[in-house]
């Protein structure tokens, strides 16, 4: 626990997990302006998430939706990084409070990821105004979206455990029609899809296997992307578990090699990457 | 400081979502993406008539999720809107679901 509080880290992963989440922000807007500006019409039925909240009008919905939108701009580019990730988080938090139609399970991942962003120093590179340079910053935070994301894979395994959709049937429901896969098939790929989300829980986070872990994670997001239906949240799902895989990755730089500890180290392709991000500097590590 | 934040963080993203899996899925606050699936009641509005009027619950509400408890909400809503209206009936097959609420309730 010391070692997770005292740490510092380059600022650059980071950044980039700022940018990422900052982007995938501006998407979620549409998603959810559409349910949030009916629940503020009377056409619509709202459903309050709290009660004791103001009243949703139009103008208070289009109010969040300008500022959820110069915050997006600003944290992608950012500009008072701390202030625009906070307002992010917030913006989309009280979307959520507002109306429970609202909810979708990347909105809320969004703004706990902002939360995050927002506690930390990601301000510190690729950012206006930003010095040049490799600052170091404190690494809490990113443990923080680390843990989250893991967590996640592991919930998400845990709540497809159920008869429903170990039968295939919710993998059918949402596969692409041009799929010709068999009942059989599809449960097979029920059983998979658990085994690698759980996998995921703990591969990323122990050295010895964390390339494994990458590579199952981009099988398994990438065979999300092909293989089901709606592909529109599933890209902004990509987007906001990208910023974990990369400090994961630099989890593997800051212990001075890439593959070091991995199974795989002595295969020529990786310690050929190895090489080179060592003789490059990249992501600030040099040996 | 931050010891008390990643504390309470961790505590929270283990302990909220094993609350979520209590219930039908999926559901919120238990990243329970494609757990399960989904099938809107079928809603109907009998007049004092006797007529029987389809009221999708899509035409109805904001957007369609599987968490909010749409009964009471719609029912009120359609009692309040619907001319003539004495009940509305929320109908599922599977996992069942047989509710009649009276407009005089309201």
């Amino acid at each position: 626990m010391q070692r997770i509080l005292t740490r510092t880290i380059d600022a650059r992963p980071l950044a980039a997990g700022r940018i990422l989440i900052g982007f995938a922000s501006l998407p979620l807007i549409v998603e959810w302006s559409k349910p949030l500006l009916r629940a503020a019409s009377t056409q619509y039925l709202a459903v309050p998430t709290l009660t004791g909240l103001p009243p949703l009008t139009p103008m208070l919905a289009h109010l969040l939706i300008g500022i959820a939108a110069i915050a997006g701009v600003a944290m992608v580019l950012g500009i008072a990084s701390r202030y625009s990730s906070w307002t992010v988080a917030l913006t989309a938090s009280a979307v959520i409070l507002f109306d429970q139609q609202t909810y979708t399970n990347h909105l809320l991942l969004m703004a706990l990821l902002a939360a995050y962003i927002g506690m930390s120093e990601a301000g510190s590179a690729w950012a206006v105004g930003s010095r040049r340079g490799a600052a170091r910053v404190p690494y809490w935070p990113c443990f923080l979206i680390k843990a989250q994301i893991t967590t996640l894979y592991a919930w998400t395994a845990i709540s497809k455990i159920n008869p429903e959709y170990l039968s295939g049937a919710v993998l059918e429901e949402h596969l692409r029609s041009w799929l010709p896969f068999s009942p059989e098939m599809m449960q097979f790929l029920a059983y998979a899809s658990i085994f690698c989300e759980a996998a995921l829980a703990v591969l990323l986070w122990v050295p010895r296997v964390r390339i494994l872990g990458f590579l199952l994670g981009a099988g398994l997001h990438l065979g999300i992307l092909l293989m089901l239906t709606n592909t529109a949240p599933l890209v902004l799902f990509v987007l906001l578990v990208l910023p974990a895989y990369l400090l994961f990755l630099e989890d593997e730089i800051y212990r001075g090699h890439l593959m070091g500890a991995s199974a795989l180290r002595g295969w020529p392709p990786f310690r050929r990457v190895n090489a080179a991000i060592e003789a490059s500097g990249a992501l600030g590590v040099k040996s | 400081m931050p010891g008390i934040v990643v504390m309470v963080a961790l505590v929270a993203m283990v302990t909220v979502p094993a609350t979520a899996l209590d219930g039908p899925r999926p559901t919120r606050l238990g990243w329970q993406m494609y757990s399960g699936i989904y099938v809107a009641p079928e809603v109907t509005v009998e007049t004092a008539g006797g007529a029987v009027l389809d009221r999708p619950l899509e035409d109805i509400v904001a957007a369609l999720r599987p968490w909010p408890d749409y009964a009471d909400a719609v029912s009120r809503h359609l009692c309040e809107t619907e001319i003539g209206a004495s009940s509305v009936r929320f109908f599922r097959e599977d996992p069942a679901v047989n509710e009649v609420i009276e407009c005089n309730e309201f």
